[in-house]
């Protein structure tokens, strides 16, 4: 009788492993486009879009970020979010470079899907290249602004003279 | 001493104050607009383009059928796709495809062959027409369309050069002459011949003559230019009955930048006014630009997309096909139930392998068989079957469908069934027939088979309206047409012709039919497109959905690893890791840990037995790689109880 139960208990402990199966979960990340680029003049900004999509099975919690040495210029917006499966997140990326950076910088927008556990927890991420070209402002608005700031800087030097 | 140290600065400060205000104050303009061309992010392109978006309809069209071609001559200058513009329905290309039978115009013609292939599409076939050849058709007396008229010229011309035809051809030669010789004395060109000049029609006929090779240095582009510089008026822009218009400047300015001048130039500024600002003067709120201010104009977005163009220093022709070398050629394969293949090809020389033997051939002349394997190679590909085991190459099969008793596949160049292979069939060298030779037809058959020809006397008509379809047969003796009696029409259904080989047909339902004509003992016709009412079936409608994959993407399994219970100094077992490159193109993908444990992870992890940092691999596009976790405890760590890290596998596309 016994042994008849645990043969019982046995098949029924199997079923329910065969009907549920264990299911590896998985991280994913995906994004478009491939690879970002942004024409600015210093101190103007310049945004583009970078799509990310969750390509796992699993909710997974996305961070978007930019290299440390460029980290100041970016302004990422959402910067971490929380995605569900094939669930599409549209990320504004804003650059405004700073006054002295006219030139051609290369970088990379970091995306990272993360699952957070007690454990390893494993993720999957992209590098997302990023062509900046930061062009000087035409000539005579360079003159402009430096004869600007010298006329401030006498005036503020007579003032001074005139008050004493 | 300090009194006049104090004198001149407050001199030179004021001086400085004053210069400032002006140079920050006054070139404002010239600030924003000194940056000329402007790109697709600027403001004033990128409301244009918004206000061209909010007027598309779930047809596609934006402002009917020709303002749709020039819309998307805007949106392709611009940088974007077309295809992708739609208003929750058809694209506006779509809307131009389905509309093609609408042209019926010189200026038609080229309008749509200049917005196809600004679109990347195909002149030659699209919408069930080819364009090129009908602009072609319209050359007569030494120019195109209408000799008393010259605009035809200039966009007949334009939309040639665009698809790719040479300059040195006679119909470029010539128009391009016809145009020249009917500048006006003072030297400006008008819509018509003999007809008082104009800056829009002037600019034309710059645009075109510089796309057609001209100098810009030339007597006919100097004089051009100079009448256009005679009719800017104060305010930069350019004279039209008798005040400047968005339409006017958008043109004078594309003819500037044709012959390589910049029009925010000195050269082209009056009163410290260039002509980009008084197009940018009529742009309004909605980023639309009006004809003038308060005044709409005709057609709004035919004057924004015009503006976006100028504004964006480009011109028309938007894209030019580059001129294929070799000789062009129509292909047309009719197998035993239909239609195998047609469309152009640019055939030279050709190196074709015999299927029976593997010996590879080259064929140094454009040949007839040279040009059915250059259409085999198109997008919609076949398969052909060459032999070379009776003397020449010879076509046994194509598509599959082998020879069968007397029936087998022949060729006819201009229906004429010439006497040599189709290996040695030389084209515009070979006799008969006579060169031109413009179309090369192979179909399954016997050699008795004769070519039918089917024509129709309207290519558009409207619902319930008669159009006629005519069918000819070829005569191989006499080499002409005669009508064809009985032959059997192919269009909603079945029709016969009559002994006149004519059969007359009314349609009421919506849609374009390509229609043909068989007949035993013939060969089937070729198709024509007849357009009845809209041209789109409501009968059928097909949702059409497609799922982008990411440009990259990546999935790693599991999606964490717990280790197990570990003893300082042990090694914990191998855990499999998978990562799938999910997306369309090669990544490599390294690997970086971290964690909040000592170092637990960030020390002792290591990824197919090597440490983690040395992780790199490439993953082709829908591959996978399998690669072995293992952690390792060193024998002095200190940490108790469960530790948690990060591993994360980052990909970027392979160099």
């Amino acid at each position: 009788m016994q042994g008849r139960w645990l043969l019982t208990s046995f098949c029924l402990v199997i079923a329910v492993i065969l009907l549920f199966p264990v299911s590896l979960l998985a991280a994913g990340v995906g994004i478009a486009p491939k690879e970002l680029e942004f024409n600015a003049y210093p101190g103007r900004s310049a945004s583009e879009t970078l799509y990310v999509i969750n390509t796992g099975d699993s909710e997974a919690e996305y961070r978007v970020y930019a290299e440390e040495k460029y980290k100041n210029w970016f302004d990422i917006t959402p910067s971490e979010f929380t995605l569900t499966p094939s669930e599409v997140k549209e990320v504004q990326i804003t650059v405004s470079p700073p006054l002295l950076s006219v030139g051609d910088h290369a970088d990379y927008i970091y995306v990272a899907a993360t699952n957070p556990s007690p454990q390893l927890g494993m993720g999957a991420g992209i590098k997302v290249p990023v062509h900046l070209h930061i062009a000087s402002w035409p000539l005579y608005v360079a003159i402009g602004m430096v004869v600007l700031l010298a006329a401030l800087a006498v005036f503020f030097v007579w003032r001074r003279s005139r008050v004493r | 001493m300090a009194d006049i140290t104090k004198r001149i600065v407050a001199f030179l400060g004021s001086l400085l104050l004053i210069f400032a205000l002006i140079l920050t104050i006054l070139p404002i303009p010239i600030v924003a607009y000194s940056d000329y061309p402007l790109s697709s992010s600027d403001t004033e392109i990128a409301s244009a383009l918004d206000y061209l978006r909010n007027n598309q309809t779930i047809q596609g069209d934006i402002g009917g059928f020709g303002t749709s071609a020039w819309a998307t001559m805007a949106v392709a200058a611009a940088g974007e796709d077309p295809h992708d513009w739609k208003a929750g329905g058809d694209s506006i290309v779509d809307y131009l495809a389905a509309n093609a039978g609408d042209a019926t115009s010189v200026t038609d013609y080229a309008r749509m062959t200049l917005a196809i292939i600004a679109a990347d599409e195909d002149p030659t076939s699209f919408g069930g027409r080819d364009f090129v050849n009908l602009l072609k058709g319209q050359y007569n007396s030494g120019q195109i369309g209408d000799t008393s008229l010259l605009n035809d010229d200039f966009w007949g011309v334009m939309g040639l050069i665009s698809a790719g035809e040479s300059p040195s051809s006679e119909i470029i030669a010539n128009s391009v002459a016809f145009i020249k010789n009917n500048q006006n004395g003072d030297d400006g060109w008008s819509w018509g011949v003999g007809q008082d000049s104009d800056v829009d029609d002037t600019a034309c006929a710059v645009m075109v003559l510089i796309a057609a090779g001209e100098s810009s240095g030339s007597n006919a582009i100097t004089n051009g230019l100079n009448y256009i510089k005679s009719q800017q008026a104060d305010n930069g822009g350019f004279l039209s009955w008798g005040a400047t218009n968005a339409d006017t400047d958008s043109w004078a300015i594309d003819a500037i930048v044709a012959v390589g001048q910049d029009p925010v130039s000195a050269n082209w500024t009056k009163n410290d006014s260039t002509p980009v600002d008084d197009l940018l003067s009529f742009q309004q709120p909605d980023g639309s630009f009006y004809w003038q201010n308060g005044t709409p104009g005709m057609s709004v977005p035919k004057t924004t997309a015009s503006a976006i163009l100028a504004l964006l220093g480009k011109l028309y022709p938007v894209k030019i096909l580059e001129p294929e070398e070799g000789m062009q050629v129509y292909v047309r394969i009719e197998g035993q139930s239909s239609n195998i293949w047609s469309g152009n090809v640019t055939v030279t020389e050709s190196d074709i392998t015999a299927d029976n033997s593997g010996t590879t051939y080259h064929l140094s002349d454009p040949t007839a068989l040279g040009a059915l394997d250059e259409a085999s190679n198109h997008e919609e590909r076949f398969s052909y079957y060459v032999t070379d085991e009776y003397g020449g190459l010879y076509a046994e099969s194509i598509a599959g469908e082998q020879p069968s008793g007397a029936n087998g596949w022949m060729y006819r160049v201009d229906y004429y069934s010439p006497s040599v292979g189709a290996d040695q069939f030389i084209f515009a060298e070979t006799t008969p027939p006579a060169p031109p030779h413009e179309e090369v037809l192979f179909y399954y058959g016997a050699w008795t088979d004769l070519p039918l020809k089917t024509s129709v006397n309207k290519t558009a008509v409207a619902k319930g309206e008669e159009f006629s379809v005519t069918v000819s047969v070829y005569n191989d003796t006499a080499h002409d047409w005669s009508t064809c009696e009985n032959a059997t029409v192919y269009v909603d259904h079945d029709y016969t012709t009559g002994s006149d080989g004519k059969v007359n047909i009314t349609i009421d339902r919506d849609d374009t039919f390509k229609l043909f004509a068989e007949k035993s003992g013939c060969i089937r016709s070729n198709e024509v497109s007849v357009k009845v009412g809209t041209g789109v079936s409501s009968q059928a409608q097909v949702s059409l959905s497609v799922t982008i994959t990411p440009a990259i993407s990546i999935e790693v399994t599991p999606n964490s690893i717990d280790f197990g219970d570990l003893t300082p100094g042990y090694t914990s077992n191998a855990c499999g890791i998978t990562i799938d490159n999910k997306g369309g193109m090669s990544v490599t993908v390294t690997a970086e840990t971290t964690d909040q444990a000592q170092g637990l992870f960030v020390n002792g992890l290591k990824l197919d037995n090597n440490s983690w940092r040395s992780f790199s691999k490439t993953i082709d596009a829908n591959d996978n790689l399998q690669t072995q976790a293992k952690l390792a405890v060193s024998l002095n760590y200190a940490g108790v109880g469960q530790k948690a890290g990060t591993l994360i596998f980052w990909a970027e596309e392979a160099s």
